[in-house]
């Protein structure tokens, strides 16, 4: 009954759901491609992902690749996680800022303990916000 | 931990969280204002009417928002929120609502992976994919 993300690739969804599930520890990955869907749909004959999830620790994330020559940038939505230490967030922070570009670097705010914000290689922005109650680290 | 939506708006984060709230039944809408930060945190008189975090639960994740500073525009591309109602008549009531002022991308129907799925951008920009749970 929750809110999911769901983010919208140009053709790089498989790579980067791998990517997040290693960082999340995420288990039971699907990924669906549009040439698998029953036929007429409009993906035929392309390994674009039509649909890609998988669970971490009971968080679900869910993405797709837009149909083959259609494409956008994300915008305008971020995934925000909330890490139960300051230890975890950061090393979060830091596996997802390789080749991206932090928008708000990570450090303690009137909110929360440890607190970032960034953009990472594929374009997915992230918000990454340590639970306000648990103590450091 | 979640994964949790944070949508972006450019000044029309207050009506449509309480829109939204509205639509999917949540009472414990939070709004925190750009001027209810501490003193120091914004230049003075910056965007004092516009919302700096605002959230809502439905289940165990919450729907996170906030208004973006005055002259930064933006459009939500390339991301959707995904919901699956507990029934197909709640689905569909939530679609219709949603769709009221926007538009839909794909009617609500039945797919060949589920009983009811559809897509739509409601009046406020946000993209949903609606669909509905797994019966138990």
């Amino acid at each position: 009954m929750a809110f999911m993300p769901y983010i919208h690739f140009s053709g790089s969804c498989a790579e980067a759901m791998a990517f997040y599930a290693d960082i999340f520890g995420g288990t039971d990955m699907m990924m669906m491609r549009y040439d698998e869907a029953p036929g007429g749909s409009p993906g035929a004959g392309s390994d674009r992902i039509m649909h890609a999830q998988f669970n971490a620790g009971g968080a679900m994330l869910m993405a797709s690749d837009f149909p083959p020559g259609k494409g956008e940038t994300q915008q305008a939505m971020s995934v925000m996680i909330d890490p139960a230490t300051v230890t975890e967030s950061k090393r979060v922070f830091d596996r997802l800022s390789v080749g991206g570009e932090p928008t708000m670097p990570f450090g303690p705010t009137f909110w929360s303990p440890g607190f970032g914000m960034l953009k990472d290689r594929f374009g997915t922005h992230w918000i990454i916000g340590t639970q306000p109650e648990s103590a450091a680290p | 931990m979640s994964f949790a939506p944070y949508l972006s708006f450019d000044g029309t984060c207050e009506p449509a969280m309480q829109f939204y709230a509205s639509v999917f039944g949540a009472t414990d809408l939070q709004l925190m204002r750009y001027s209810d930060a501490p003193p120091g945190t914004f230049p003075d008189g910056v965007a004092v009417d516009r919302i700096l975090h605002a959230q809502f639960t439905l289940g165990s994740v919450p729907l996170l928002a906030s208004d973006v500073p005055p002259g930064m525009p933006v459009v939500q591309s390339g991301v959707s929120v995904f919901h699956a109602a507990a029934t197909d008549a709640l689905a569909l009531d939530i679609f219709a609502k949603l769709a009221d002022g926007g538009s839909i991308s794909m009617q609500y129907g039945p797919t060949f992976w589920g009983p009811g799925f559809g897509m739509v951008t409601d009046r406020f920009g946000t993209h949903w994919m609606i669909s509905v749970a797994p019966s138990t």
